[in-house]
């Protein structure tokens, strides 16, 4: 061990601010990517859920045959925007 | 409720225009496999990391205790260099063979990378400041890995800018065939230039009388940063392939898990 207390460990011969500051930025890094990925995750997933919740709809029932009038083929190539905008209007 | 076996897409309504990938549904529980695994990996050998950096190390009489700070700016380096050769051939291998899953890892990787970029050249400015006396110079090691950063940071941006899967696909596919090209001459340019940036890791024994060295302590860091950067890029592939296969069936049954 090269250190007699815990002080000399953080003061780090005077460098302590530059070695620390080194590690702390790793770790800072680190846990803010993780964060944003937990978060982008939930949100896909939370996206993909609302996906579900109309799906019963529009699969064999009688709204779901009405559905590619309401929703043309042209606008459900572009994406989910249709579709999310069908669950607000639907609650 | 359709079945999760079913090829018909999720809506049941909408064209088969994004048919079902199986190679794509197969990495995407590939790579949340091994995820956790790499993860853990990565936890431990940084424990085992700054045990070696921080309590086996001796204090260098020559260059002080700012040292320890090059044993996560190296690896951070060298990592972030691994991670852009891997999305830079990832890309452009996309871009030759019109396959969507390695444009899709190239667009998992890139901010692993550009985090990794960060690191080093904010551990650098670190290092810098009390050895140096300065936090940043025009220096060919250090203006090469900014470098990296902004071809990260272009790389991302430019994705970003086109929402067409395919366009962005062929552009960024472009962009990593380039950057790959630029990258053995940036390599050889750093080591050509009269550089006031050391190279070479001094081969010594943290321990006496342990065989080990200051080496292996740099080794097991940038193991620990590499796993990382694995757990991290399969992570988002996850997500990556969840956003843009959202209309295949097999996404459906992905809800909750």
């Amino acid at each position: 061990m090269n250190w007699d207390s815990w002080g000399a460990l953080w003061a780090m011969g005077g460098d302590g601010i530059y070695v620390w500051g080194a590690y702390l930025v790793a770790l800072v890094v680190a846990a803010t990517e993780i964060g944003i990925l937990a978060l982008s995750r939930r949100a896909i997933l939370a996206h993909l859920g609302r996906f579900a919740r109309i799906r019963p709809a529009t699969s064999d029932t009688e709204a779901g045959r009405r559905s590619p009038l309401i929703f043309p083929r042209t606008e459900r190539v572009g994406g989910a925007s249709a579709n999310g905008a069908a669950v607000r209007h639907r609650r | 409720m359709p079945s999760c076996s079913s090829a018909i897409p999720a809506d049941g309504i909408g064209p088969p225009d994004r048919l079902e990938r199986p190679g794509v549904e197969d990495w995407y529980r590939r790579a949340g496999k091994f995820a956790p695994w790499f993860g853990w990996a990565a936890a431990v050998s940084f424990g085992a990391a700054i045990y070696l950096v921080f309590a086996a190390a001796p204090t260098e009489a020559v260059r002080g205790e700012h040292h320890r700070i090059a044993f996560i700016h190296g690896p951070a380096t060298w990592v972030s260099v691994l991670i852009y050769v891997l999305t830079g051939a990832a890309a452009a291998f996309g871009l030759m063979t019109k396959q969507q899953l390695p444009s899709m890892l190239a667009s998992a990787l890139a901010p692993t990378g550009a985090m990794l970029a960060f690191v080093s050249l904010w551990t650098g400015a670190l290092w810098g400041k009390p050895v140096w006396g300065v936090w940043w110079v025009w220096d060919a090691h250090l203006s090469s890995e900014l470098l990296l950063l902004f071809l990260f940071l272009g790389f991302i941006a430019l994705r970003e800018a086109i929402d067409d899967n395919g366009r962005a696909d062929r552009a960024s596919g472009v962009l990593g065939l380039a950057g790959l090209v630029a990258l053995p001459v940036l390599h050889f340019a750093v080591h050509w230039w009269n550089s006031r940036h050391g190279h070479a890791f001094p081969d010594v024994r943290i321990a006496p009388g342990s065989g080990i060295s200051s080496f292996v302590a740099v080794l097991t860091m940038s193991g620990s940063l590499a796993c990382y950067a694995l757990a991290a890029a399969m992570t988002r592939l996850r997500v990556v392939i969840l956003e843009r296969e959202r209309s295949a069936a097999w996404v459906s049954c992905e809800r909750g898990s």
